[in-house]
This record gives C-alpha cells, sequence and structure tokens, in this order.
C-alpha cells in the first residue's frame, strides 16, 4: 500500500504498520490512523504518518536505543484499553523534536505511544507522575557540541 | 461557559459518569475529587497542555538521513 507523505513523499506501507490509535493523540485528536513506517531495517527511527491528513507526520524513536533504562508502568486502565496483558504486548515508541540542529533533538519520554503488537491499537500515554521529560535530549549537550565542531 | 456554585461536600455530574466532588478550599486552592470510569483520562491541564505543545512542535519536517547521524554520533 502507498501513502501519501506531504513531507516525505510516498511511502510504502505494509498492512501490519498501520496503527488505529482509540483517541487522537494531544492537538491532533481527530486523527486516528497512522502508519509506522519504516526507514531502513536497521535503525531505531520511523515515520509516523496520519492516513488521514498527508500533512501530519511524525518521527518515533525507539527509545531504548537511547535510553536503555528507560523504565514505564502502565496503568490497569490502560492495559484494559489496549488489550495489553503482558509487557511483550506492548510496542514503545516516542515521538521525536527536531528543531534548528538535528544535535539538539529531542524525545519525549513523558508521553510515549504505546501499541499493541498484536491488534495495532494504540495510544499516546502521558506517564504525569513518571518524572520522565516531556523534551528529553536525543544526544548529551556536550557529544552535540564535538559534532557540530567537528 | 457554565458557572455552578457548590459547598463543600457538593458535587455535579457531566454526564451520567463523571462526578466532580469539592472536597475542601484553603485560600486560593480548591480540592477537588472526579468520579470517573477508568476509561476517561484525567490530567491537569497543564500537563494536557505541554504534551499537545510538544506533539505540535513534532510536527515538522525532518531530514531523514540526518537522523542517521544521532545514531553515529551515539556509537562514538
Amino acid at each position: 500500500m502507498i501513502v501519501q507523505s506531504a513531507m516525505y513523499g510516498e511511502l510504502e506501507i505494509k498492512e501490519d504498520e498501520v496503527v488505529t490509535l482509540t483517541q487522537g493523540i494531544p492537538g491532533f485528536e481527530a486523527f486516528t490512523r497512522y502508519a509506522v513506517i519504516h526507514l531502513d531495517d536497521e535503525g531505531p527511527f520511523r515515520v509516523f504518518q496520519s492516513l488521514e491528513d498527508t500533512d501530519i507526520s511524525f518521527i518515533l524513536v525507539y527509545p531504548y536505543y537511547f535510553f536503555a533504562d528507560y523504565d514505564i508502568e502502565l496503568t490497569d486502565a490502560v492495559q484494559e484499553e489496549l488489550s495489553i496483558e503482558k509487557p511483550d504486548d506492548a510496542e514503545v515508541w516516542c515521538i521525536v523534536t527536531v528543531q534548528e540542529h538535528i544535535h539538539d533533538a529531542t524525545i519525549n519520554l513523558m508521553a510515549p505511544l504505546i501499541v499493541n503488537r498484536h491488534n495495532r491499537i494504540g495510544k499516546q500515554v502521558i506517564l504525569h507522575e513518571s518524572g520522565y521529560s516531556v523534551r528529553q535530549r536525543l544526544l548529551p549537550e556536550q557529544a552535540a557540541l564535538s559534532e557540530t565542531e567537528g | 461557559m457554565l458557572v455552578l456554585t457548590r459547598k463543600k461536600g457538593e458535587s455535579i455530574m457531566i454526564g451520567d459518569q463523571i462526578e466532580l466532588i469539592v472536597l475542601g478550599t484553603e485560600g486560593d486552592t480548591v480540592k477537588l475529587g472526579i468520579k470517573a470510569p477508568r476509561h476517561v483520562d484525567i490530567f491537569r491541564k497543564e500537563v494536557y497542555d505541554t504534551i499537545r505543545d510538544s506533539n505540535r512542535q513534532a510536527l515538522r519536517k525532518v531530514a531523514l538521513q540526518e537522523l542517521n547521524m544521532l545514531t553515529k554520533s551515539e556509537e562514538n
């Protein structure tokens, strides 16, 4: 299946890359059908493209690639809403924000996107008591600096 | 906006499943209790706004090949 993306052009998606959200993500409440699209086979990043509006797309990252000890707990209500019975049922993605410079990219660890890997139902879960940041740097500032200078 | 006056211990219903109870007040602070079905998400508005603003900021084009620079930096 080919989907159109205003930002990334034509993207080819597989059926199992389609995700249906139980409710849209905050700020984009009206949109519930997305595709989580592989950019390549190896990397931790994905394009999260709305299937309902070509203008809406985000970058997702597999958070454990950068934060191996990222530890989240889903409430019973969320587990029920997504039919998640065990940790292995859940895919965890986080939204990446890139401002001026790629090295200053941040990740939203407070509100991960949780997807049931079996039925592809998902939700942006707000972990407001987790202590995780909405804008956590992906790279430490020092690394960003040296990379820029180099 | 609908404005209602309630005393401590009184409540209002939003629909037939959500109850908002005034538990007490102290100076400028009002303590509220909320009874709602489990599937209803309840947050302080600031929290919701923070996530909404972050999502809106994230909606911009990213040069996909630049993302690989992030993973390369990580490996070094």
